[in-house]
């Protein structure tokens, strides 16, 4: 494979997690414009980690998610009394507010004589876990996948677990929800952490991937995108972002000729899909029958 | 089991109910009669915690539960089912289920819970992978009361189960209302069918614009010529023999 298809793939594995992030929320009736926030902060936080503090990779991402999620929990438990309209407002006021402290944090640390970190508006450079130790483009796609498909498993299992079932409840009437005995306000949190994880994993790679990252990579465009590839790829799995992910960056970026006018059919795209499938390509209704297929044929086999 | 002492619900300043007080007693089934907007339903909403109680004590089993967060009523055996039907339409049927199954947790209960759903309900037992969306009216109100009855309450509060239902189903509803009675379970039930709800209850009482106006037995309310003429005047005509 050529670098150019690495990358174009290491990009749609990156951006799935944050797609995964806001679908997430999304099932839990939150629409959240700042799902992109916990991806800049992980990515800053991980690649803190191993090119600051000379940490290994794997304890970078773990550091990158756990800020992401600890920072998502406070701000959940925060927006908590907020619905609708007015959480996707504070969501995005959040997001903008973590991005512009972090266009002005700058903090420094030699690293055997080169001095290393976050340098405000310039960004932070030298994240070179990845050649310090001679990896390929293609290894660390594998990583990204390997992450990925980690990421996926887990969900799809919350999915058929009762969590999942809890998570579904909150989004389609949270009253009725909470008559059924169910702590919303602690599985909201949990929601929101788990979000926040997601995102930032995504977000630590992502660092370690580009070597370097800045503020104006995070901004609103990239957390409207995540939601966006929820709703085109279909709320019904886990699966659904991640066609989402595939249409967009796969299937666009490599029709080269529209370049320049991306963004259009992008935004045609969700547009007609919301008006003719306005939970997705894999949607519930879809998600049900495909799962009655599946469960005869196996009937069938046995 | 259940006592309300001068219980006041309001919303923004108007008041909804106005110092109501009434008793269920452990096992009887007790209904509350009134006319649209006489705030039956604020009374079960106070009780489950989905509002809470301007003034007044709500006292379940000897304890104050009024202002406690919805959930946390549940745990302790009050479930509410709420008027219109109100399930999980993009969830099946089954999950719609296993939400409440975590009060008792144990695997062999649930397996159990299962074999009593397909005694009480078995309409939905074959329907348990479907999507709740696609249930018809009476099934959806089946499905509502199972998933309150997935918690094991000690009490239930049913708003208008029979609503919107047609008179076979509504017929089914009340005698599936009967037997969760005899199961041992005490009902609370808000219902605008006075004659089919007062052959139903033990006792019952009447609420006028947030105020309880009359209260007694089943049959005393019945042979009440002020509740006759208000109530059951102006309901729909009934079958010969509606009580069999």
């Amino acid at each position: 494979m050529d670098d150019y298809v690495v990358t174009v793939l290491s990009n749609i594995g990156m951006i799935s997690f944050i797609a995964l992030s806001a679908y997430l929320l999304l099932l839990t009736g939150e629409i959240s414009f700042g799902q992109q926030a916990y991806f800049g902060l992980s990515a800053y936080a991980a690649g803190a980690a191993t090119a600051m503090y000379q940490m290994p990779i794997w304890a970078g991402i773990v550091v990158g998610a756990c800020a992401a999620g600890l920072v998502a929990m406070v701000v959940g438990a925060l927006t908590l009394q907020l619905s609708g309209l007015y959480f996707s407002i504070a969501t995005l006021a959040f997001a903008e507010m973590a991005r512009l402290i972090l266009l002005i944090v700058e903090i420094q640390v030699d690293v055997d004589g080169e001095m290393v970190g976050p340098e405000g508006a310039n960004g932070f450079h030298g994240i070179r876990w990845m050649f310090e130790r001679d990896i390929s483009l293609t290894e660390f796609m594998l990583l990204i996948y390997g992450l990925l498909a980690l990421t996926l498993i887990c969900l799809l299992l919350v999915e058929r677990s009762r969590l999942g079932s809890i998570l579904r409840m909150l989004g389609s009437d949270d009253l009725l929800a909470e008559m059924q005995g169910l702590n919303t306000v602690r599985y909201r949190i949990l929601a929101v952490g788990m979000a926040g994880v997601i995102a930032g994993v995504g977000g630590a790679l992502y660092a370690h991937f580009t070597t370097y990252v800045e503020p104006q990579f995070f901004n609103v465009m990239l957390g409207v995108h995540a939601l966006a590839y929820g709703l085109i790829g279909g709320l019904g799995t886990a699966f659904g972002p991640l066609i989402g992910v595939a249409i967009d960056i796969g299937f666009l970026e490599a029709i080269r000729f529209i370049q320049g006018y991306r963004m259009i059919v992008f935004g045609g795209l969700v547009a007609i899909l919301l008006i003719f499938m306005p939970r997705g390509i894999l949607d519930e209704e879809r998600v049900h029958r495909l799962k009655a297929v599946f469960s005869r044929r196996n009937h069938a086999r046995a | 089991m259940l006592e309300l002492r001068r219980l006041s619900v309001s919303y923004g300043g108007i008041l909804a109910v106005d110092e109501a007080s009434l008793e269920v007693r452990p096992g009887e089934i007790v209904s509350i009669i009134g006319a649209n907007g006489a705030g039956k339903t604020s009374i079960l909403n106070a009780i489950s915690g989905i509002v809470s109680p301007e003034k007044g004590e709500i006292i379940f089993e000897g304890e104050s539960i009024g202002g406690l967060p919805a959930h946390t009523v549940v745990a302790r055996g009050i479930v509410q089912v709420p008027e219109g039907r109100m399930i999980f339409g993009t969830l099946s049927v089954e999950e719609n289920l296993q939400v409440a199954a975590h009060q008792r947790g144990r695997f062999i209960l649930r397996r159990r819970s299962r074999s009593s759903l397909r005694r009480l309900f078995p309409a939905l037992a074959d329907k348990l992978d479907n999507p709740a969306a696609g249930l018809s009216g009476g099934e959806a109100q089946m499905l509502a009361l199972a998933r309150g009855l997935e918690s094991r309450p000690r009490m239930l509060l049913l708003d208008e189960p029979s609503l919107g239902l047609s008179p076979k189903l509504a017929e089914e509803v009340f005698g599936l209302i009967r037997r969760l009675r005899e199961q041992g379970i005490t009902i609370l039930l808000v219902e605008q069918n006075v004659r089919r709800t007062l052959a139903l209850a033990d006792r019952a009482y009447v609420l006028e614009s947030g105020r309880i106006t009359l209260h007694g037995s089943a049959a005393e309310l019945m042979a009440d010529e002020r509740l006759v003429s208000n109530y059951l005047g102006i309901s729909a005509p009934e079958p010969s023999n509606p009580d069999r």
